[in-house]
């Protein structure tokens, strides 16, 4: 009903338009967004402080869309019909993949929800000649940092980044000698990424390179090629040992759903992909490790404090963990300096080494879409699913309540007149109900009410994760919100590379826009079906199949405009919220990280570029027999996978160089879908979808 | 820049008769002879004068493709006018028109002006459908019917200029409620926000109080 009215008022009045002063406190050619937005009630934003700050960054549209002109922006952001938009050059996009997104029917001016996909490069060094002995302090450790970055958020003539270089030399002593960026870099899109690397990953790479007396290099390249180069021979006094390298390439999607304005999710999609590319080169000798490593150096943990083993996953999942963190805490900072209104989710997707990580802070979604079959990628964090953590922080903390919410869970809103009387309630420590007579104490506000989708941290947000609203406070009160929110994403993990796929496998991400309406079964269904009207072997049509599966998506919750009302096909209520949907096919993913693999196999770890360099290397001398080797173990392999029924197994990657080994040695395991951080998260997952679902 | 009207419009007709080339040569006077397939929807704007007056031309342009019909459908409501497309060298696009009549007048609003298009007219040796029988169909269905040819850029200009023409017309005798957004019809910012004194980006994010083009 209230839906109802909303959609009934915003077609009425029109798209608003903030900018001509109603709201108070912005002034001209400040943001227009409406400081209320999905999750966030009125009055909680205080913008007074943003009239003199500058934009942080400009609002824009993901940069694949190509919407070259504010007056394009313009014409998506129609409330009234609600454009479904989708890339104007699909190939712009790894593997063809589908992105549709469509406006609100007028809550906020501005779309807020935003997109990223980056197509990544992570390059590392290896050296050949393994026995020569020039360790230590003359090894040399080259990170590349190409980012073939298909949503740049650059200028919008600027489609390919710039080549920028700029390179951080290290006396042995650990000081920085030179640090030289090859270009001025740009506004926006490279100032971001410059300053990342300039004012704050140049102190941690600082760190990292004193620690083990490497050399850091990382030029920005045009293009990623699959295949690994050579490295560029380096000025340097110190003795060069025979090096190769080797590339990993990678591929990230995100989502960003904003709220109570429009910065912080523009923030995430500028940024977050440069923290992520950043942590991942953190951790370079553990995705690819140097197979000609002579072990016997590495100092050998004593007995009694031995060491952990990190695995490729744990890695991963730890360097998306550390970006989310730090992207909340850049954005904190930004808020001081900048005007950077409001707070945002994300869900991001990172295919990486044969698997899919999908980490998620927030309600957005990734839905798998294998045999037909939804399966659940992500859990919606929400503050009725997070009530407990919420309540425990309230408990733990009672200060952060201002005296004006109390962490107890009751029944029922208790009135004045229960007090004295036994009512049902719990604790932060329960899931269940007991009895507790009612104090004065207990007519407190909630710190968490209401349920489902209206469901409220402190009467205000109705999000417990993201990024952002580190100056939101609870409406009519100055009681900070931000406490209870958290950037930590729950990460889970798909082994693409070991599952059975087919051309009708996908992954689906989207914002709750799409998830409010479309169920994950509906919506697995909308994407056969939509698949089917552009099969794979069409040829000539198989270039539109996700990004059609994708619009058939966003169109589906929607919904049409009938008697001022969106209503879905069936004539239920349609979303009137900003709606993001990506359709990712997964087998090219696989095939790719197949070909990759064989092709380190085959190269020993090589590149057949450098391998002419290397040509005395004993290592390269088995060349011929183990490609051969190979040819029969990826048919083995393939044979293997086509004989087994799904599901796929989930293999311990330790050790990234010998996936075809591992392909081989698979491990039965029950479960598949690894979920990193809680079992009860994903049974609550259950009970939730089930709820949607009703 | 800042104009008096913004009219909306739509182009229809089935896949391959040149809707996204008629929008291209109107808006960049070029023609692209190999088009990607249009998916969903794709925009395009320019300014033109009126009686002395600066319209915009907001124009949207579909797929013909079945597979994304009911997408394109929800485009016709907030039109003040239509291209409907057909081909004069496939006779199957003519007669497809009635179909698209009907939708048209359907989802749209009832005053929403339908200009017919006989594209490719450059193709006469090729020709399936007669010049008069694309004539007799506009009249039967109280349209104005133009031929035209996105390659040589014969009568484009003219098919969107007459259409704004009709609507502009509409609104001098009242017919169309200017101020309901619904009708495809916006008025034009009374001024211009450029004197604001914004620059650089904080321009670019902020200026959408309506007047940029």
């Amino acid at each position: 009903m209230l839906n109802r009215f909303k959609t009934a008022l915003y077609n009425v009045v029109g798209s608003f338009d903030p900018g001509d002063g109603t709201l108070g406190g912005l002034g001209p050619g400040v943001t227009n967004n409406l400081p209320t937005a999905a999750g966030v009630a009125r009055t909680g934003v205080s913008s007074s402080s943003s009239k003199e700050k500058s934009l942080r960054f400009p609002y824009t549209r993901p940069h694949f869309l190509q919407l070259g002109s504010e007056d394009e922006i313009q014409v998506t952001a129609d409330h009234a019909i609600r454009p479904i938009i989708c890339p104007r050059d699909i190939s712009r996009l790894p593997w063809k993949s589908g992105y549709a997104e469509t406006i609100n029917a007028g809550k906020s001016k501005r779309n807020e929800d935003q997109a990223v996909v980056q197509v990544g490069l992570l390059t590392r060094p290896i050296k050949i000649a393994a026995s020569s002995r020039t360790y230590t302090s003359q090894d040399k450790r080259t990170f590349n940092k190409p980012e073939s970055v298909i949503n740049g958020y650059g200028d919008a003539d600027q489609l390919q980044p710039e080549v920028q270089e700029h390179t951080v030399v290290l006396s042995p002593q650990g000081s920085t000698l030179s640090a030289s960026p090859a270009t001025e870099l740009k506004e926006d899109f490279n100032h971001s990424a410059s300053s990342f690397r300039k004012e704050r990953s140049n102190k941690k790479l600082s760190r990292i390179a004193i620690e083990q007396n490497t050399v850091i290099h990382h030029p920005l390249e045009e293009t990623p090629s699959h295949s690994s180069k050579p490295l560029p021979s380096q000025p340097s006094t110190l003795q060069q040992p025979l090096v190769s390298s080797v590339s990993l390439p990678y591929y990230l999607f995100g989502v960003f759903d904003g709220h109570a304005g429009w910065g912080a999710a523009v923030a995430a999609a500028n940024q977050l992909h440069h923290l992520i590319h950043e942590k991942l080169c953190d951790v370079i000798d553990i995705l690819i490790p140097d197979p000609f490593e002579d072990n016997s150096f590495k100092v050998q943990s004593p007995l009694w404090a031995p060491e952990k083993e990190v695995t490729v996953e744990n890695a991963v999942t730890g360097a998306l963990e550390y970006a989310f963190w730090q992207m909340d805490q850049i954005i904190g900072e930004d808020k001081h300096k900048f005007q950077l209104l409001g707070g945002c989710t994300a869900c991001v997707a990172l295919f990486i080494h044969g698997k899919l990580y999908i980490a998620n802070a927030g309600d957005s979604r990734g839905v798998l879409s294998l045999n037909g079959q939804p399966h659940p990628m992500s859990f919606d964090f929400t503050p009725e699913t997070e009530t407990q953590r919420i309540r425990k922080l309230g408990a733990m903390h009672p200060g952060l309540l201002g005296g004006e919410f109390t962490h107890l869970d009751f029944i029922r809103r208790p009135l004045r007149s229960d007090l004295g009387k036994r009512v049902l309630y719990r604790d932060h420590f329960m899931t269940g109900w007991a009895y507790k007579t009612l104090t004065q104490d207990d007519l407190k506000y909630p710190l968490v009410c209401g349920e489902g989708k209206r469901s409220r941290v402190l009467a205000t947000i109705g999000v417990t994760r993201g990024f952002g609203d580190h100056d939101l406070k609870a409406q009519c009160s100055s009681i900070p919100i931000k406490p209870f929110l958290t950037p930590e994403p729950e990460v889970r993990i798909f082994d693409v590379a070991s599952a059975d796929l087919t051309d009708g496998d996908v992954l689906i991400l989207a914002t709750d826009g799409l998830w409010d309406i479309t169920s994950n079964e509906k919506a697995v269904s909308a994407v056969l079906k939509s698949l089917s009207h552009f099969p794979a072997e069409d040829h000539d049509k198989y270039k539109y199949r996700y990004t059609s599966a994708a619009q058939d998506l966003v169109m589906g919750s929607r919904g049409k405009l009938r008697d001022r009302n969106w209503r879905t096909s069936n004539d239920k209520h349609a979303t009137i919220d900003d709606i993001t949907v990506f359709v990712i096919p997964l087998k090219p993913y696989k095939e790719e990280y197949q070909e990759w693999t064989s092709k380190q196999k085959a190269n020993g770890g090589d590149d057949e570029k450098s391998s002419s360099q290397s040509i005395n290397s004993p290592n390269i001398k088995c060349d011929a027999s183990e490609l051969e080797a190979d040819t029969v173990a990826s048919d083995k392999n393939l044979s293997e996978e086509e004989k087994r029924p799904y599901p796929p197994v989930m293999l311990n990657a330790g050790d990234s160089l010998n996936h075809e080994k591992d392909a081989l040695e698979i491990k039965p395991q029950e479960d598949y879908f690894k979920n990193e951080v809680n079992q009860e998260a994903q049974a609550e997952q259950r009970l939730n979808t089930t709820l949607h679902d009703t | 820049m800042s104009y008096a009207y913004l009219f909306k419009y739509i182009i229809i007709g089935d896949t391959g008769v040149g809707k996204s080339c008629l929008l291209l040569q109107f808006t960049d006077k070029r023609f692209q002879p190999v088009h990607d397939l249009t998916i969903g929807v794709e925009f395009g704007a320019r300014m033109i004068t009126i009686d002395n007056k600066q319209i915009k031309l907001q124009i949207w342009d579909t797929a013909g493709q079945e597979a994304f019909r009911s997408i394109t459908r929800s485009y016709y409501r907030g039109a003040a006018g239509a291209l409907l497309v057909y081909d004069i060298t496939r006779r199957e696009t003519f007669n497809h028109l009635t179909q698209w009549l009907e939708d048209a007048r359907q989802h749209s609003n009832s005053n929403m002006v339908i200009m017919l298009i006989g594209n490719k007219s450059d193709l006469d040796s090729r020709r399936e459908v007669k010049r008069e029988e694309g004539e007799a169909f506009a009249r039967e269905h109280g349209l104005v019917f133009m031929e035209t040819s996105a390659k040589t850029a014969a009568n484009v200009e003219e098919a969107f200029i007459n259409t704004a023409r009709e609507i502009y017309e509409k609104i001098q005798e009242g017919v169309f409620d200017v101020h309901n957004e619904a009708n495809g019809i916006k008025i034009g910012p009374q001024h211009s926000p450029s004197g604001a004194g914004l620059t650089g980006n904080q321009g670019a994010a902020g200026g959408q109080g309506g007047g940029c083009c």
